[in-house]
């Protein structure tokens, strides 16, 4: 039971770092982006590349950190000067053009084989937790998730430029009128967003091998764990994640197959807009007035 | 019956081209077809309606594999199956608009991902229902005992694109087309002509799941075969770039996109596998770059080729006009006359009409109305009446209620208190209120202080939103465009043409009013109100971005409006140009702070010392008139 | 000099101002008066790129702002605090004051020597330091938009309608706060409908209508206005405005030309 649970926290983790990915973006600039999904893809891809270099653990996650920052660049570069002033459903229909030109562009490169990957830092070692053990990885996803979280909440509430970008997100005029050049903080929001996606696609890589549509498959989780956070709260998603997770996890030991995931997914994210929409963790309402 | 007349020559035409082609290409083509059927549903949904849904392949799929399965494990004759199907998926697209109707955008593209998610779910895991993972073969479908051969599918392919075509073209051209068109650009003020959403919404998605089912039901039998992985989020984006690139919202568009998407590769050999990188790069382009796709470049070059050819060139485009003198003509002059253009006589301060003294001559009372937003009360007391037949002015600086008040009266705010009465009759009460849908039908009409003309309709278009609620012509009846609705809508066309005419509206009625200019898109928001005849206007800010003369032109053609009508017309004028309502209103009520402080004739009111200090901020006036 | 030259400005199809002249010599106070929609806001808000101008210029010292971002003309020393305040309801006085840090890479003591500064002149936001903007009344929250422009050490002051909404106590707090500005050679202007406050304060006064100036009053000391003569460009008092029964002829025109 110990051990589903866990396992549940650390798919949820992953879950989580996603969905955070997708809140960092449209807090401050107010895009849905359907190729979030990608972001996890170019970070495996950029962990296997390392590997294949021999590179040691750090260079490892430099190099998924460089894949992340480019990115986000990329994606910032395309939705706020080419698609300067489209409205929301134009962008959000551009994202999705991104990113099947991103899986596209990865299959004719690398294939759709499914290259597997060690778990990032320890390897293939069994840590102890309290009694149960649980693999490297598990642990490092859960360290991960709970440090990025952290990490970024403090950033946000504590130093200057985290306060920046709050200051954009809340309202452009007034931050652009504070002095603040409102351009430069949505690309730093773009590329965090990427940034931590991209950790998770190190951190599920182990877990499901990668391929050019690894991310694709979690898109949707990655959502509902948002909405289930209300979009608006960093701590939130990680903990939408997180719930999302232990609920799968027990579920699929009841009724078992990796797909039904999906559809457990769907129903979650039903009953929360018809109970209560504006998420479990979060302020922010999403219905229509 | 004429408009279902067309479409089944236009099928019967093209099934008849179809036999045409040889074998290969057949197959190709009517697969082109297929995908015209699925882009013209999602035309109607995203084009008009607004709403972004990435579901459209689940219904696809729950039209193929709702015959197949049928077919196979029950033995319903394909007549009974396809049909079924079709309705199947109509009742299922009607639901997830119910659920539309709550949800923002993204959202809702979120919800239906899921959607379409969860159905591959179903259809991998139905074991013998769905067969599973692999799907299953189509069934040999007969018609009364001939087998129906595969060409005769291409056939049956062709026909369906271009029956549909037509009858989507009528459907976006009805009634149901404008409402839904109107919603898309604003809710709000669509909902004042009594244009309801949640009906607009649930019937776009249910035409949009039928067709997309048709369409799923032709092409499973073209295939031969169904399986889950037809029907996934890459066939929604396939079906996205379709429109996009041939032009979202319009019908052409769901033509061109398919076909020139599904052809270029062809033509451009060696593409192969390299397919979906091709598409979305094209869609990206697009976006980027021509975001009215295909169909816009094709009507733009028509404008540019329209300028070229005498017969139909403005004197305004003509290149030998030197262009300074056009420019000038076009941006200074031009809009000048036409403001002025509702004045037909020369402008002069009318003499106060009589006021009655009598309760029974008022069109409108507010009595001690009281209205509360999230624990602050913003209008609280308020009383005054509006006689009928009059130009009535409502001032008050900022936050004095003005909003509020009318939003209290057309059903936007609810009363906690008080009463609103309407020709004597109760009309708004914290127990009973009348829904801002309900408006129109109770001779109630507004308009807004930024003009609302939805861009992708034409003045004539947008004037006949007025007369939503007083002619006929639903999804289907608009569509087959029956007797009645013909009737209607022509009757309602001639009242239109009529009311441009009235406000002085000038330009071309049939042009999209994408372009024009303030003055021109007031006369048509004011046209939109006038037409349903309306006992009481409500005119929020009219004047708001006009130059004094302009101004002046509008208020006064108001109050020819009023002496030209056949029955009593009320104007109830929120104003913040203060001297201008002086001058032209029979009488004014000024509001402060949630209350009315006066209600009189202008000169009564401008001298008011309530009415002064309420501009001039309180108390101060003793300290200023001190110090200074 | 503040200068605004043949101003068009608006947002989309709404033209609000048609045509603007104004100038404001350095260390000046202006007063821009109108009543809603003549164009206050809209001016102020195009000052600092808010706002599509479609005509004209703004220029500050000879500079040329017109058509730069907002963050570079507050950067060239022009700040506004907007009618809505501008404040991030969301953090804290202190937080609000202190996105100069960042904005302006300013060091640990200069941070601190303002930060003094802004506390000494607005004792009552020093007291309150750790809230959150959205706790404060109506009137900490206009000293805590204007303390937060101040921490920039403008050259140019823009305040759109600072009384509205505020007590008449409150109101004269803001007078003795803007008095002190004056002194201290910032180029001030001030958009207001609430008059009387104002008028001891400016030197010179724009009367706005319809987005253009109909008049232009320099103040002077021997001759103080009243505001009642300001009112009745608001109210039209002057009956001679609109005449009675005289005709304005304009050109004929039917439907059918």
């Amino acid at each position: 039971m110990v051990g589903l649970i866990v396992g549940g926290l650390a798919n949820g983790a992953i879950y989580g770092l996603l969905a955070i990915g997708v809140v960092l973006v449209i807090r401050a600039t107010g895009v849905v982006n359907f190729a979030q999904g990608e972001f996890i893809t170019l970070g495996g891809f950029a962990y296997l590349i390392s590997i294949s270099i021999h590179a040691n653990p750090l260079l490892q996650l430099a190099f998924v950190l460089v894949a992340g920052v480019a990115a986000g660049l990329v994606f910032f570069v395309t939705t706020e000067y080419l698609l300067k002033g489209a409205d929301h459903l134009r962008i959000l229909i551009a994202t999705l053009a991104l990113s099947i030109i991103v899986i596209n562009a990865l299959r004719l490169i690398f294939t759709d084989v499914s290259q597997p990957t060690p778990p990032w830092l320890f390897g293939e070692r069994a840590v102890n937790l309290g009694g149960n053990v649980v693999s490297s990885n598990t642990f490092v996803i859960l360290v991960t998730g709970l440090t990025a979280t952290a990490g970024l909440y403090a950033w946000f509430q504590f130093t200057d430029i985290g306060r920046a970008v709050r200051a954009v997100a809340e309202n452009r005029q007034f931050a652009a009128l504070s002095g603040i050049n409102v351009r430069w903080m949505l690309a730093i929001s773009w590329i965090a967003g990427a940034v931590f996606t991209g950790l998770a696609g190190l951190l599920l890589a182990p877990v499901v091998s990668v391929y050019p549509t690894m991310g694709q498959t979690v898109l949707f989780k990655g959502f509902v764990a948002a909405s289930l956070g209300g979009f608006d709260s960093i701590p939130g998603a990680m903990l939408g994640g997180l719930t999302l997770g232990v609920a799968e996890s027990l579920l699929t030991a009841q009724v078992g197959g990796g797909d039904l995931k999906d559809a457990l997914s769907f129903a979650i994210l039903l009953l929360l807009l018809l109970v209560r929409p504006s998420g479990l963790f979060g302020r922010r309402v999403l219905r229509r007035a | 019956m004429r408009r279902l007349s067309i479409a089944l020559l236009a099928a019967a035409i093209a099934a008849a081209v179809s036999t045409q082609f040889p074998p290969y290409q057949q197959y190709a083509t009517a697969r082109i077809g297929v995908l015209i059927v699925v882009a013209l549903g999602m035309n109607v949904l995203a084009g008009n309606a607004g709403l972004l849904s990435l579901a459209s392949p689940t219904f696809m799929g729950l039209g193929a594999y709702g015959v197949v399965t049928s077919m196979t494990l029950w033995n319903l004759p394909l007549l009974v199956a396809a049909p079924a199907a079709v309705a199947l998926a109509w009742g299922i697209g009607w639901l997830l608009g119910t659920i539309s109707l709550r949800l923002s955008g993204f959202y809702l593209g979120i919800v239906t991902l899921g959607f379409l998610l969860a159905f591959q779910v179903v259809l991998q895991r139905g074991g013998k229902i769905t067969s599973g993972y692999y799907g299953a073969t189509a069934p040999q479908a007969t018609f009364f005992n001939y087998d129906i051969a595969p060409e005769t599918w291409a056939m049956i392919a062709f026909a369906l694109a271009a029956g549909a075509s037509v009858l989507v073209w009528s459907l976006t051209r009805s009634r149901i087309g404008r409402a839904w068109r109107a919603m898309k650009y604003n809710e709000l003020a669509a909902e004042f002509c009594g244009i309801r959403p949640l009906y607009l919404k649930t019937s776009a998605f249910a035409v949009s799941a039928a067709l997309a089912a048709a369409a799923g039901v032709v092409y499973a039998f073209l295939q031969g075969a169904v399986s889950p992985q037809q029907f996934g989020i890459n066939n929604s984006i396939d079906q996205l770039t379709y429109i996009i690139v041939g032009g979202i919202g319009s019908v052409l568009g769901s033509i061109l996109g398919p076909a020139v998407l599904e052809t270029a590769p062809e033509l451009l050999r060696g593409l192969g596998e390299k397919r979906q990188l091709f598409f979305a790069v094209t869609l990206l382009f697009v976006l980027v770059v021509a975001p009215k796709g295909l169909s816009g470049l094709t009507s733009s070059s028509w404008a540019w080729l329209r300028r070229r050819l005498p017969a139909f060139s403005d004197p305004l485009e003509s290149p030998r006009v030197p262009r300074l003198v056009r420019r000038l003509f076009r941006d200074e002059i031009a809009p000048a006359a036409a403001s002025l253009a509702t004045v037909s006589g020369p402008i002069r301060r009318p003499d106060p009409r009589p006021v009655s003294t009598t309760g029974t001559m008022e069109e409108l009372t507010f009595d001690h109305v009281r209205v509360v937003y999230g624990g602050l009360v913003a209008i609280d007391q308020l009383t005054f009446s509006v006689a009928r037949g009059s130009l009535h002015g409502l001032i008050g600086p900022n936050g004095a209620g003005k909003t509020t008040a009318i939003n209290a009266l057309t059903g936007v705010a609810r009363l906690a208190h008080g009463w609103i009465r309407v020709e004597g009759t109760e009309f708004q009460s914290p127990q009973h209120g009348v829904a801002r849908t309900a408006m129109v039908g109770r001779g109630i009409a507004r308009t807004f202080q930024t003009p609302v003309a939805v861009p992708d309709l034409s003045a004539l278009e947008n004037t006949l939103l007025g007369l939503h609620t007083l002619i006929r012509g639903g999804v289907v009846t608009g569509t087959l465009d029956i007797r009645r609705v013909r009737q209607d809508d022509r009757r309602a066309r001639e009242r239109a043409r009529e009311t441009l005419a009235r406000v002085g509206f000038m330009g071309d009625v049939e042009a999209p009013v994408a372009g024009f200019a303030l003055g021109e898109l007031r006369k048509i928001e004011l046209a939109r109100a006038l037409v349903s005849r309306p006992r009481l206007l409500l005119l929020d800010e009219p004047t708001s971005g006009l130059e004094s003369h302009a101004a002046m032109a509008t208020i006064n053609g108001l109050r020819r409006l009023q002496e030209t009508a056949e029955e009593p017309l009320t104007i109830l004028l929120v104003e913040h140009n203060v001297p201008l309502v002086f001058a032209f209103s029979d009488r004014v009520t000024a509001m402060d702070r949630g209350t009315a402080i006066i209600t009189g004739l202008p000169d009564e009111v401008r001298r008011d010392p309530e009415v002064r200090r309420s501009y001039l901020g309180s108390e101060m006036i003793e300290v200023g008139a001190a110090r200074a | 000099m503040l200068e605004v030259q043949g101003l068009r400005a608006g947002y989309g199809k709404l033209t609000i101002i048609h045509g603007l002249d104004m100038q404001a010599p350095v260390g000046s106070a202006v007063g821009v008066f109108g009543r809603n929609g003549a164009g206050k806001s809209t001016l102020v808000n195009a000052i600092l790129g808010l706002v599509q101008i479609s005509a004209g210029r703004v220029l500050w010292e000879g500079e040329d702002l017109t058509h730069r971002r907002t963050d570079q003309i507050v950067k060239a020393g022009i700040c506004l605090v907007p009618q809505s305040r501008g404040l991030f309801m969301t953090q804290t006085v202190l937080e609000n004051l202190s996105l100069v840090r960042f904005t302006l890479r300013l060091s640990r003591r200069e941070m601190a020597g303002r930060l003094d500064d802004i506390f000494t002149r607005f004792p009552q936001l020093a007291s309150r330091r750790k809230s959150f903007a959205a706790s404060l009344s109506g009137g900490e929250q206009q000293m805590l938009a204007i303390a937060k422009a101040l921490m920039r050490q403008p050259k140019v002051l823009l305040l759109d309608e600072p009384s509205i909404g505020l007590a008449p106590r409150v109101v004269e707090e803001l007078q003795e706060v803007v008095a002190r500005l004056k002194s201290e050679s910032l180029t001030i202007v001030i958009t207001e409908q609430n008059i009387p406050w104002v008028l001891t304060l400016v030197n010179r006064i724009l009367v706005l209508e319809s987005g253009q100036v109909t008049d232009r009053i320099e103040v002077d000391a021997a001759r103080p206005i009243r505001p009642e003569d300001i009112l009745a460009k608001f109210l039209g008092g002057d009956p001679h405005a609109v005449p009675v029964g005289q005709s304005i002829p304009i050109p004929k025109e039917g439907p059918n030309e």
